[in-house]
């Protein structure tokens, strides 16, 4: 009786299993971070050989820099991450061991310029939106 | 001040800064274990903190040009420029930064309840 009435519910709602894989979340927020962050990192030019770095949006008011490589001297790995809130009055920059600073001068035009070339990027290649409208793109090029 | 980064160019570098940021032990971790991060490993500076960073510069400036009424209009001057400008880049880095928010938001709204892109 289990099994008919088993049937009966696959007849009707289709493939249990194919259902489940339906359901599977095929990206969580982290993984559309992670791909974010490779955009990201390539907006400052060529990676050095062996360093890996990664700038990415962590969410609405924090940008991450992040640069791994092995140090020459004792051929160890090392890394720095660098914070950059988005405060009221300021681009707050933070870094471990370091006093916190408003980003200013040039490095300020850098940042935002690089915020500006990961929407691009980002909402053009990740999320398929056309990032001057904000449209998706389909609906963009038919316009 | 002049911007070395042309909006034509492909790809640009920072001139400065960034090539020399210091290793260190860092507690902010990068994407691979960002759910710390997400989860309060990583606190956001807090308003009060950021203000006192202003106030602390604004201090820096006066302590500089005590004896220098002169200089330090000029350098007073400059502060109220770069305050302008960031007015600016907040802006800009606010809207960028919502923007993508809605987009990141969207597609995982799309994802958990299997709607149509």
């Amino acid at each position: 009786m289990r099994t008919f009435a088993r049937k009966i519910a696959t007849l009707i709602t289709g493939d249990p299993a194919a259902a489940s894989a339906k359901r599977r979340p095929r990206f969580t927020r982290r993984d559309l971070i992670r791909m974010e962050s490779v955009i990201g990192g390539q907006l400052f030019g060529p990676i050095p050989k062996g360093h890996r770095r990664e700038f990415f949006r962590l969410d609405s008011h924090t940008w991450v820099w992040f640069e791994e490589w092995t140090d020459a001297a004792t051929r160890k790995r090392v890394h720095t991450t660098t914070r950059y809130e988005i405060h009221s009055n300021g681009i707050l920059k933070v870094q471990e061991g370091q006093p916190y600073r408003f980003v200013e001068g040039e490095e300020l035009s850098n940042l935002v310029w690089a915020m500006y070339r990961y929407y691009e990027e980002v909402a053009r290649n990740i999320y398929g939106y056309d990032p001057a409208t904000g449209k998706p793109l389909a609906v963009a090029a038919r316009a | 001040m002049t911007n070395t980064i042309s909006p034509t160019s492909d790809t640009f570098t920072f001139p400065n800064g960034y090539e020399q940021i210091p290793s260190s032990t860092v507690e902010t971790p990068s994407v691979e274990t960002g759910a710390e991060y997400l989860t309060g490993t990583g606190e956001t500076v807090s308003p009060d903190i950021a203000q006192q960073v202003v106030n602390d510069a604004e201090q820096v400036v006066a302590a500089a040009y005590a004896n220098s009424p002169e200089s330090r209009a000029a350098a007073e001057a400059y502060r109220a420029e770069q305050l302008a400008l960031q007015q600016g880049a907040v802006d800009r880095a606010r809207a960028y930064s919502i923007g993508l928010e809605d987009m990141r938001e969207a597609a995982l709204k799309r994802e958990r309840f299997g709607l149509a892109a």
